[in-house]
């Protein structure tokens, strides 16, 4: 791999600092806007009917589609086919997740169990019940693991999307279903990631809907996908001993062609990071069904 | 080897994930509530909370049997997940299970059990997984080779750390790590050694034994 690293160590330094703002500015712990903390106390008539309500209203119709992605699906293999699916237009929310806690409290932050989620589950929320200040109803919810996002996903019938589908979807602009050879457009979602180290974690729906009419793909968090654990899996399982290797080294799947995809490539190699129970500031999720 | 040449292409992944990763380490800790972890629910009500047997987790064994992983508990377990018509990694994998089980003290010996589940539920059918076990001497119940739902594939990779994704020609690109559980599921030890028995995760599994 070394061969390989001078002409890449631009992206790297790029992508490494660009992460390394948003991870900053992502973080929970800056003050919040003192507002609004009692609307998520708020209970609905029935919190896990109007959710489900809610995000079955809320979802788009995206595909089928061909497209390449930046993970290429195998050897002398380009093209991922996608049946049509359907995904959610915006994150969900703290409000619709403390509904979802609420309705099935053993994803609460003192119930559940350390396997489902790290210490940091939820520990933006004031309580395990209460969202708090640091919480809005309408920001994002983050902290939270990939059993949690899949049981909220399950609870609404719906699924994590793949990362193919997120992929897919997060090349829309608001005219072009595929901008990516846009420069202009990569611009744009370069710096909107940078945008996101101001202040605290912006509430949903701010970014500019794409031609799908959704939402937030870039500039506000990272998104848990089903399949999080087959991003750069090791293309070699011959390296064995080398747990960065093995994590990390998932290279036959990156397409060169693709490289200059900072955004898109930080997006998976931090997802390829993480471990199923993990939570972190800035990494909430969306749910996707399949489209029939 | 499941694939070849796919190691080498992007340099710079390895430490861009490095760093990502640290960012990530900085996670706040939390101590507010003193009850947390202690309710995994009513089904888990007793397992430590970070028990693998909490997952929901039904296998289908090469020997026809169908159990709950959960059932393994009471005794130590080593456990993998591989694929049969894996040519490469899977055979050095599964001799490195065997290797463990014949690694391990007399007194030991009949008291650890193995596991190994397919990511390939698909092809995996529990004829070839019994081919399978034939070929390699995994005499059940000692050994037990099994396949699972495609949920149950992802949650129980998820939970062993085991990254791995399907190929477009039906292989798999995976992590090939053996994990040892304790009598009550929750893992103690790991290994991604292939070359025969890691002589620390056989003496980690020996010290499960009670």
């Amino acid at each position: 791999m070394e061969r390989r690293s001078k002409p890449l160590a631009a992206v790297a330094l790029v992508a490494a600092a660009v992460a390394g703002l948003w991870t900053m500015g992502a973080a929970p712990t800056r003050a919040a806007e003192p507002q609004a903390a009692s609307d998520v106390g708020a209970t609905p008539q029935s919190p896990a009917r109007a959710t489900r309500e809610r995000a079955a209203q809320d979802r788009a119709t995206v595909g089928p589609a061909t497209f390449r992605s930046v993970l290429a699906p195998g050897e002398g293999v380009k093209d991922v086919r996608l049946a049509r699916y359907r995904l959610d237009r915006e994150p969900v929310t703290n409000a619709q997740f403390l509904a979802f806690v609420r309705a099935h409290p053993e994803w609460r932050r003192d119930r559940i169990p350390k396997l489902y989620g790290d210490a940091s589950y939820l520990s933006q929320w004031s309580t395990a019940s209460q969202p708090g200040p640091r919480a809005l109803p309408a920001q994002p919810v983050t902290q939270v693991s990939w059993y949690a996002a899949r049981a909220y996903c399950a609870a609404q019938g719906a699924r994590l999307p793949t990362w193919y589908e997120w992929e897919y979807a997060a090349a829309a602009d608001e005219t072009r279903l595929d901008a990516r050879d846009d420069p202009a457009w990569k611009e744009r979602i370069l710096a909107w990631y940078g945008q996101s180290s101001a202040g605290a974690l912006p509430t949903i729906g701010r970014t500019p809907a794409n031609v799908y009419g959704i939402r937030d793909l870039h500039g506000l968090v990272w998104e848990w996908v089903e399949d999080y654990a087959g991003l750069m899996v090791s293309g070699d399982s011959r390296n064995q001993g080398d747990p960065d290797k093995l994590k990390f080294c998932g290279a036959g799947a990156l397409s060169a062609e693709n490289r200059d995809e900072y955004a898109v490539l930080m997006r998976m190699a931090m997802l390829s990071s993480l471990e199923a129970h993990y939570t972190t500031a800035n990494l909430g999720f969306r749910c996707a069904t399949d489209a029939r | 080897m499941d694939v070849r040449n796919a190691g080498v292409r992007f340099a710079v992944t390895a430490a861009l994930g490095a760093l990502l990763l640290g960012g990530l380490a900085a996670l706040p800790a939390r101590a507010e509530d003193p009850h947390a972890h202690h309710h995994a629910g009513p089904k888990a009500a007793a397992m430590p909370g970070d028990s693998l047997y909490q997952l929901p987790v039904h296998l289908q064994s090469a020997s026809g049997g169908h159990l709950m992983l959960e059932q393994y508990r009471g005794e130590p377990l080593v456990v993998t997940m591989f694929y049969g018509t894996c040519k490469s990694v899977c055979p050095l994998l599964t001799k490195s299970m065997t290797a463990t089980a014949a690694g391990l003290p007399p007194a030991a010996r009949d008291k650890v059990r193995f596991l190994m589940v397919t990511l390939d539920p698909e092809r995996d059918t529990t004829a070839e997984l019994a081919r399978f076990a034939k070929d390699y001497g995994l005499q059940s119940p000692r050994f037990e080779v099994a396949r699972t739902s495609p949920d149950g594939v992802r949650l129980l990779a998820a939970a062993l750390g085991i990254k791995y994704r399907q190929l477009p020609d039906g292989n798999f690109s995976h992590s090939s790590v053996l994990t040892a559980l304790d009598a009550e599921g929750v893992p103690s030890a790991r290994t991604e050694r292939l070359s025969g028995a890691d002589p620390e995760f056989v003496a980690a599994a020996t010290r499960l034994v009670r």
